[in-house]
């Protein structure tokens, strides 16, 4: 957004023009140094605030009650506190306040749109290339996911409940391989039953299952799964 | 109890209306059933790649939105159409209700609820591996829906 970049760009102007006055000791009563990573700062929660992020929030603010402590009265407390306690605060406000819901969505076209409500995820998506790369770490979350002649994938699921559908894909002539990764949640990948697929699981203490059955015509590409599950449920869904 | 049809040439659209001296158990199932018996015959159309499909509602499960689509789940398929998610709701029978700020789930094909009071409450539909996700701020108003349709003494 070209307003962030306006704003950005007048923070870090501000910042410098802060640190030159701060050597040349013009204002010396006055920590221009200080004031400029507030200023920076309070940028950066501004950013946070709009996408609500917590973490994003509370953690420049310890910083900033850092660069006070004198001012605020809590020099006697170590910094180190009290950037642990801003940390904390934001992950509780997160699992308090966070959306339930983080949805990534691919569109056949190659255009992205990513919808972040509270839950960390990120999505690597290349329709050119025929790749795509998912995951969740906590939350619920759903990925549709549309490549045309898929290649490459990787799926990754921490500790979330997430779900990820392949309706629409195609495999590449070549063939394609898609690692999936579950750690400690819940994980369910919908695969059309048409095409040929070819599961390899690698099982800690959890559970894979699969559920309906794939294609057998030896013509078409082979889809491999590579599935590395640790103490979580991972299930595969042909339909 | 008594039942009068009236005719009256001058109205634009058809409705029903029932006069009753309280809600009764058989008054609901009477509205059910006459919302049920008109809503089975109306369709929703939604594409699949290039082909336009015309979905009976009793086969849909659930409702997601996309980006600028909505997803619409049968059992075993995914159709898309370019409809918002409140005009959907404000078209659909009661049956079907908003669970969340981008669900919308017929209730008729719910067949467990798995509740989770810290978070997302997981549906899970009849004839179906599918799953979709109540949120804390939706899930009472989907549980009064389901305990209208329980069977009572």
């Amino acid at each position: 957004m070209k307003w962030k970049k306006v704003v950005a760009g007048l923070v870090i102007i501000l910042f410098a023009v802060a640190l030159l006055l701060d050597k040349m000791m013009i204002l010396p009563d006055i920590s221009m140094i200080k004031i400029a990573i507030s200023a920076v700062l309070v940028f950066i929660i501004g950013c946070a605030l709009r996408k609500l992020v917590f973490i994003g929030i509370t953690f420049p603010l310890g910083l900033i009650a850092c660069l006070f402590s004198s001012e605020l009265g809590i020099d006697h407390v170590n910094p180190v506190i009290i950037i642990i306690v801003s940390i904390l605060i934001g992950i509780g406000l997160t699992l308090i306040f966070g959306r339930p819901f983080s949805r990534i969505c691919c569109s056949r076209s190659g255009e992205k749109s990513d919808k972040h409500f509270g839950s960390a995820s990120r999505v690597e998506y290349s329709e050119a290339e025929g790749t795509f790369k998912v995951d969740n770490n906590f939350g619920e979350k759903t990925d549709y996911v549309y490549v045309k002649n898929l290649k490459k994938g990787r799926i990754d699921n921490a500790m979330g409940n997430y779900m990820v559908y392949l309706n629409g894909t195609t495999i590449d002539p070549s063939g394609a391989l898609i690692e999936i990764d579950n750690g400690l949640g819940s994980l369910k990948v919908y695969i059309p039953k048409e095409l040929r697929v070819s599961v390899k699981t690698k099982n800690g203490l959890g559970t894979i299952h699969t559920h309906g059955s794939c294609s057998k015509d030896e013509t078409l590409p082979l889809l491999t799964l590579k599935v590395e599950n640790g103490l979580g449920a991972t299930d595969l869904f042909f339909e | 109890m008594k039942i009068n049809i009236d005719v009256d040439d001058s109205l634009e659209n058809d409705f029903i209306t029932i006069h009753c001296r309280e809600i009764t158990d058989e008054i609901i199932e009477l509205q059910r059933s006459l919302s049920g018996r008109n809503s089975n015959s109306l369709r929703i159309s939604a594409f699949q790649d290039d082909v336009e499909y015309f979905l009976e509602l009793k086969t849909i499960i659930f409702m997601e939105s996309e980006g600028n689509y909505i997803l619409i789940h049968t059992s075993k398929d995914i159709y898309r159409t370019r409809q918002k998610l409140y005009e959907l709701e404000d078209i659909l029978p009661r049956d079907f209700i908003r669970v969340s700020k981008s669900t919308i789930v017929n209730t008729l094909m719910i067949s467990s609820i798995k509740k989770n009071i810290t978070g997302a409450s997981e549906i899970s539909f009849g004839n179906s591996n599918k799953h979709a996700f109540a949120s804390r701020n939706y899930i009472k108003a989907l549980i009064e829906i389901m305990n209208e349709k329980r069977l009572k003494r």
